[in-house]
């Protein structure tokens, strides 16, 4: 047997990363290619070259500082990321788990919920 | 149910836990004045738990979740030994708290959260559950020291432990992972089992001993023992003093609660190989004690000197732990003994310094001058410690010291003894030289370390900002705009008043325990006999 | 095999490159976009192990929270475009990283990492961390503990909901620590209103003024 069955179900994942990288690097080459050829017409412009085409006019340089905010949210999103990753495990065997598993999990989720309400009513979920 | 049985037992971390939440729920409604009736709700939570722990747990020896965790009389003892320190932590960081930080209720609750993590330590038995324990202990500490956000010591005090932390509790993990890959067992008792059925003969497996001794680095970087102590004079010298306290007191004593458990449970009935990692051990203790004191004699600041200090205590410790063994109690009855009377002492000599830093914002070594004059009460606390720290007769220190030194001499590591005491004779001299500063050196004298003010006078003033604040945070000096001028030399009036009742009251009862066990520490062995028992057998 | 074989490889390339690019780009941007490559390669490592549930830790945790933190916190910090100057400990350094690959590299070859005698062995334990919910027989036998029926139909989720769900509520307790702290440590000055803060600076003023404390002294 060429590839097991586990395998196999990766090797979708890895036939979908191979076309997610083929289609832009696809797209990149026939452009240079018809340019190549003199397919494709050549006319650079200073309106060309901006970094959003249409609409506003971009301001200052490519570098600009963020507000400090966003990183009380990085912080939260963080947290409550790993309390999902707990969730799963529990989620995948909840039916054969029992009745002390579900209120394992509610304790667990409750005392992540603390930490909710804690950054709620200390307006931490607030912009400004 | 298995699972659920015996979870009673487990009622003092519930209880903790949800003290802890109780904290922060009340910090939500108390208004911004009243927030030091957290710290009294702490340490009123604190006191019940300990009495009904103590009322609850005394004789039980019982395990937990397939022996993960251990309720027994050296975990009892441990958590009782947690919990007084978390109560004389927040007792004696309410003035500095409510004067100097911001975001009150959170840090009485994290105190209570790593005082939960250094009790769940004590009782684990099992590599995971330990490190998760570890952890709770460890983040909060890393807040804890950056907690004076204003103060850029602070700031590098938390980055540097969050990053030194990060890194031990990585090389920590790496080695249980391999020990886990070996073996396929995490729980210490297992791990015994496992390494004693080795065969002799054949193939042995390096990635066992890399574990082992990765464990045995990542548990030193949290001991502050040496090659991995670089860490702690920074850490300490940033951190908000109060904190400082705890880190000398509470992360070490929680460090050691472990690597004692993990060391007799795990290691030491394995016997011959237990004599080879002994003599590392013993190694590492020599190193450890030396430089902590060598070092410590060219010391200014005295957060960094109480740095050094405990990096050399944490010598003496290991000098304990190396000396474990199945035929005798006593090294494990020192190590404990030791952790109490040094924990009793380290209260008195940072609730000294804390009332003093409170009074003036300094922190200097020189900054002590006179303060046998000012302060008769806190300049005799002080000293008091630093001569029990030392280990002279009468005070806790030489009683630890002799019980401890025995202990190691009578295992077989005379040499090891004899060099503590060597190095204890060096603690001597820089012990002796803050006693002198506060009684011999003149109170108006030229400060000698003048230069070194600039950051002291921000660290006074970190958490409230603008011309309006006052160095001793007492409502009536006429607060002048103390910019890094001269005026900083002037002695500080509040140096005029007396301290509050409750540093009286804390150094009081500090004092009494640093006395009780330099006189009459048998009724403390006596239960400490009991802890060393639950974990040798 | 081939196709394991395959692919290992080119993760490797993908891990090796972009863990190089980490450490050697200046630019502190791009270096922070090479590590979330390397957390990818790094899950599908984990797929090719059979440990599927690390996979998704590593890509959810790693790839998707964590390279976000370190993301913002270059976007937020000042000077960053400075990059990363070289400094006189970089040789040393890589040549101590060098020496400890080596000798952990060395160290896992050498180990014979089941040596143990049979009774002793608990491989039931080391299989249930294989499997998210459930061991399949094949994974039992690649692990050579065949027979052990007590494992069959126990995955992570039982020792995590079972045995150790101590350490599980522990965990809990750990995050919510954390987020408490986080959130105090970073949270802005409130507005003037409030008594304690007579001057509204911004946390980076502020921080300014404290280094420039520092450096007074």
């Amino acid at each position: 047997m060429f590839l097991d069955d586990y395998f196999r179900q990766y090797g979708l994942v890895a036939i979908f990363c191979v076309v997610a990288v083929a289609v832009p690097v696809s797209m990149m080459l026939m452009s240079w290619g018809m340019s190549r050829v003199g397919l494709r017409p050549r006319a650079p412009s200073a309106v060309k070259a901006e970094t959003y085409e249409c609409g506003m006019e971009a301001i200052g340089g490519k570098w600009n500082l963020f507000n400090f905010r966003y990183y009380m949210f990085a912080i939260l999103f963080v947290i409550f990321d790993v309390e999902v990753i707990f969730l799963y495990p529990w989620a995948t065997k909840f039916l054969s788990l029992e009745l002390f598993a579900l209120i394992e999990m509610a304790v667990f989720v409750g005392i992540l919920l603390i930490g909710w309400a804690y950054a709620w009513r200390k307006r931490d979920l607030e912009w400004g | 149910m298995p699972l659920t049985a015996n979870l009673d037992l487990l009622t003092p971390e519930f209880a903790l836990a949800g003290l802890a939440f109780l904290v922060f729920a009340a910090d939500l409604v108390l208004p911004e004045g009243r927030k030091h009736w957290l710290g009294w709700l702490s340490v009123a939570g604190l006191l019940a738990l300990i009495a009904v722990s103590v009322i609850m747990l005394w004789g039980v020896e019982e395990t937990l979740y397939n022996g993960l965790l251990a309720v027994d009389d050296f975990s009892l003892w441990f958590k009782v030994l947690f919990m007084v320190i978390g109560v004389f932590i927040i007792l004696s960081s309410m003035d500095f708290v409510s004067e100097r930080l911001e975001h009150q209720g959170e840090f009485y609750g994290i105190v209570l959260f790593s005082v939960l993590g250094m009790n769940v330590m004590a009782q684990s038995r099992e590599l995971l559950t330990a490190y998760i324990a570890l952890e709770l202990l460890s983040f909060s500490l890393y807040v804890l020291a950056a907690y004076a956000r204003d103060n850029a010591k602070s700031n590098e005090s938390g980055l540097k432990y969050i990053i030194i932390g990060a890194f031990s509790s990585a090389i920590l993990l790496y080695g249980v992972s391999m020990v886990y890959g070996v073996l396929g067992v995490t729980k210490f008792e297992a791990i015994a089992a496992g390494l004693a059925a080795i065969p002799d003969t054949g193939a042995v497996s390096p990635s066992l001993w890399v574990g082992v001794a990765l464990i045995l680095v990542g548990l030193g970087f949290k001991v502050a023992a040496v090659p991995f102590h670089m860490w702690a004079p920074d850490v300490y010298e940033g951190a908000p003093y109060p904190i400082t306290a705890y880190l000398s007191i509470g992360s070490k004593a929680a460090a050691f609660a472990l690597v004692l458990r993990l060391a007799a449970e795990g290691f030491v009935p394995v016997g011959d190989r237990w004599e080879q990692w002994q003599l590392i051990l013993a190694v590492l203790a020599a190193v450890t004690m030396l430089v902590g004191n060598l070092v410590a004699l060219a010391q200014r600041n005295l957060k960094r000197l109480m740095a050094y200090s405990s990096i050399g205590h944490s010598g003496f410790i290991l000098a304990g732990v190396a000396a474990l063994s199945l035929d005798s109690n006593l090294p494990s009855n020192g190590v404990m003994l030791y952790l109490v009377g040094y924990s009793a002492t380290n209260f008195v000599v940072f609730g000294g310094l804390i009332s003093f830093f409170n009074m003036t914002g300094k922190e200097m070594m020189s900054d002590l001058a006179g303060l046998g004059g000012t302060q008769p009460f806190l300049a005799a606390s002080i000293a008091i410690g630093m001569f029990s720290l030392a280990g002279l007769p009468i005070f806790a220190g030489f009683a630890i010291k002799f019980y401890l030194f025995t202990a190691v001499a009578d295992e077989g590591f005379l040499w090891l003894a004899g060099l503590a005491v060597f190095a204890s004779l060096v603690s001597l001299y820089y012990y002796l030289q803050v006693v002198r500063q506060m009684y011999i050196e003149p109170a108006e004298g030229e400060p000698a370390y003048g230069h070194g003010y600039g950051y002291e006078h921000v660290d006074a003033e970190h958490g409230e900002q603008g011309a309006g604040h006052n160095e001793s945070g007492e409502g009536d000096e006429p607060a002048p705009a103390r910019r890094y001028g001269a005026a900083q030399f002037e002695t500080h009036p509040a140096l005029g008043r007396r301290p509050s009742v409750t540093v009286i009251a804390v150094l009081g009862a500090g004092l009494l325990a640093v006395f009780w066990i330099g006189v009459y520490p048998s009724p403390l062995l006596d239960t400490i006999e009991a802890a060393s028992k639950a974990i040798l057998s | 095999m081939l196709f394991q074989d395959v692919v290992f490889w080119l993760l490797t390339v993908v891990a090796v490159g972009s863990a190089l690019g980490v450490v050697l780009i200046r630019d502190l941007f791009r270096a922070a976009l090479l590590l979330v490559a390397v957390f990818v390669a790094v899950g599908g490592y984990f797929v090719l192990l059979n440990a599927e549930f690390l996979a998704v830790v590593q890509v959810l945790i790693y790839a998707g929270a964590i390279s976000v933190l370190i993301i913002f916190a270059v976007m937020l910090t000042r000077d960053v475009q400075q990059g990363n100057p070289p400094n006189r400990l970089q040789i040393p350094a890589v040549a101590l990283a060098a020496l400890l690959l080596a000798a952990l590299v060395t160290v896992a070859v050498d180990t014979q990492w089941s040596f143990l005698p049979e009774g002793e062995r608990q491989s039931v334990e080391l299989v249930q961390t294989a499997a998210v919910s459930d061991i399949s027989p094949e994974t039992l036998e690649q692990a050579g503990a065949a027979g052990e029926s007590a494992a069959q139909g126990v995955g992570l989720a039982d020792l995590l909901i079972g045995r150790f769900v101590l350490p599980f509520e522990a965990v809990s307790v750990l995050l919510l620590a954390a987020l408490i702290g986080a959130l105090a440590l970073v949270r802005p000055r409130p507005a003037p209103q409030d008594a304690r803060a007579s001057g509204a600076e911004s946390a980076s003023e502020s921080a300014g003024a404290g280094a420039a404390g520092s450096e007074a002294d």
